[in-house]
């Protein structure tokens, strides 16, 4: 059997690894058009930031393909996919044959198509060049003026690492608040807080308006007519699904590629999994591109499981986040605003501490918490398996530790027990 | 090795946490414990949450950088605090909230059984806490696990609907 995985990332290498469990024969190829082993993406900002270097974040340890016999075709793209021949199409020329082909292609960054776009120091934050690439112009230009384009988390990674690197940064947010698709208003009013405390400067409800340069950017423009000077634009407005290969073959394709429980792509043989692929979500009843990184591994494995021959169905994925900004953990699951017919329970709301829960009935179809976010993989659960939760309500406020005062030293006699 | 939970002897006093956060930081520190009692009072029902060291365990599937691997002798599922780099996905996967994070450190944390010695099993006089030994004891503990920790809260929360 000839395995072919198109993406080299959480779910692809979660798919390889799954299929090897099974298949030990089988011939497997991984074809990334990036140049790097696999490594994690969550953690690019980290490598910005000057606290990690490329060979921390590795997913796997060196030597995995090998110990997997796993062929990795590195830095070469796939431009197009014939699934009648069951051929793979590189750009220089070569040709990859399959049985079974897994698209794991992810999703890219989405820039803005305003005035200027075409100017040298705009980029997204999605790779590790990405990443070492903005790095270096920092190091060689130190005092850069720098704006951040979007409030989501990847811009509110992007600025910490910024300004934990001694520079400044403008945040240009389009929506009212940060981090709108995770929080609430006010679950991002203290991170927001926080952040001004710590010198960003968020520019929130206004959107980009033009780039200005000449060859290379000197300011952005907001819609408000504000001029702000800028040598680089970091933008980070969401990701859109690689689709170009699974549309080319005629594959069915929604906002992502569609695919059962299985993984199974409107065609046989061929299996999506990952920020590509639209699985059908608990939480809004339809299908929905999840891009997460729990949701990749889950879908890979699935995908990985199946291609080798199981009929396993994939966990359920939902819209899931955890992440801290300087210092503050929030965390969110489901829907963090409540639709017609949700029930809003906000827990604990005051400085630095927000715990609220959205019911629908008697199950659980949201959460969004500031503090201590150690539930948020059982609301999850509770969520995405559809578990009635209705119990939780009665009981809100009970398991909420106060979480910067309660520090009490014990007595002596507990010492020398 | 794993920690065998039993809500129905559990009477809520969380000596368990004191003892477990006390271990790790020199203080009664809740929030700094690996084990964590959820409470409904109404019902007087206390369930403790910790790791169940389960076979198949979500939290390492899901870590970028496979910093959470079995220990070899004690079958605990270990965090490398030096490879942990913060990103809280398995805290965000485990259905037991078995993992949580210390913003402190800026790394996630978990039961590592203390090393095959847990201060919570010695400190729970009701015997709700109960260190399992040996392989043979694998399958036994899953349907505990379910049946015990996740089960009872599915049904009850059925029937508490009414």
């Amino acid at each position: 059997m000839r395995y072919l995985i198109i993406g080299n990332s959480a779910a692809g290498v979660t798919a390889a690894e799954a299929i090897r469990k099974i298949d030990t024969k089988g011939e497997i190829t991984i074809v990334s058009d990036e140049p790097y082993p696999a490594y994690s993406r969550i953690f690019i900002t980290n490598v910005l930031a000057g606290k990690a270097r490329p060979e921390n974040i590795l997913m796997r340890p060196p030597g995995f393909y090998e110990e997997f016999q796993i062929k990795a075709v590195l830095g070469q793209k796939v431009v197009q996919i014939d699934p009648a021949n069951h051929e793979a199409y590189l750009e220089k020329g070569a040709v990859l044959t399959f049985d079974r082909l897994l698209l794991a292609t992810g999703a890219s960054p989405q820039l803005p198509s305003v005035p200027g776009s075409g100017l040298r120091g705009i980029t997204g934050m999605r790779t590790l060049a990405d990443a070492l690439e903005v790095a270096k112009r920092i190091e060689d230009t130190p005092g850069l003026p720098v704006v951040v384009v979007g409030g989501g988390l990847v811009s509110l990674k992007v600025t910490e690492a910024l300004i934990g690197r001694g520079g400044e940064a403008t945040l240009i947010v389009k929506s009212p608040q940060v981090l709108s698709q995770m929080l609430d208003e006010r679950a991002a009013g203290i991170i927001q807080r926080r952040m001004a405390d710590a010198g960003v400067t968020i520019r929130l409800g206004c959107d980009l308006r033009a780039y200005e340069g000449e060859g290379e950017l000197e300011a952005v423009y907001l819609e408000d007519g504000q001029e702000i000077a800028a040598r680089l634009a970091i933008v980070a407005k969401g990701v859109r699904p690689n689709l170009e290969l699974a549309q080319g073959a005629g594959l069915h394709v929604n906002q992502g590629i569609v695919v059962n429980p299985y993984q199974e792509t409107s065609r046989e043989g061929i299996y999506a999994a990952g920020d590509v692929a639209e699985a059908y979500d608990p939480v809004r009843q339809q299908g929905s591109v999840n891009a997460m990184w729990p949701n990749a591994v889950f879908q890979g494995e699935a995908a990985g499981l199946n291609m080798a021959g199981q009929r396993v169905a994939c966990r359920p994925g939902t819209r899931v986040n955890a992440a801290s900004f300087l210092g503050l953990q929030a965390a969110s699951v489901g829907r963090v605003r409540p639709l017609d017919g949700d029930e809003e329970e906000v827990v604990v709301n005051r400085e630095g501490y927000y715990h609220k829960l959205v019911f629908r009935e008697e199950f659980l179809v949201g959460a969004v918490i500031v503090g201590d976010i150690r539930s948020i993989g059982h609301y999850r659960w509770l969520i995405a398996e559809q578990k009635p939760a209705h119990f939780l309500r009665r009981e809100l406020g009970r398991k909420i530790y106060n979480f910067s005062a309660y520090r009490l030293q014990v007595a002596p006699w507990c010492r020398e027990a | 090795m794993y920690l065998d939970v039993n809500p129905e002897l559990c009477t809520g006093c969380s000596l368990c946490e004191a003892f477990c956060s006390f271990r790790r930081e020199k203080a009664i520190w809740p929030t700094k414990s690996c084990i964590s009692v959820l409470k409904y009072e109404r019902e007087a029902l206390y369930i403790p949450f910790t790791c169940q060291q389960c076979e198949k365990a979500i939290c390492a599937e899901v870590c970028p950088v496979q910093a959470i691997k079995r220990n070899a002798h004690t079958r605990a599922w270990e965090i490398d605090a030096n490879k942990c780099m913060g990103c809280k996905m398995c805290v965000a996967s485990c259905p037991l909230g078995g993992v949580a994070f210390d913003p402190h450190r800026g790394r996630a944390f978990k039961c590592d059984l203390c090393g095959g010695d847990p201060e919570c099993v010695k400190v729970c006089a009701p015997g709700a806490l109960k260190l399992v030994k040996g392989p043979e004891v694998v399958l036994a503990k899953r349907r505990r696990v379910t049946q015990n920790m996740l089960h009872l809260l599915q049904n009850w929360g059925v029937e508490t609907h009414v």
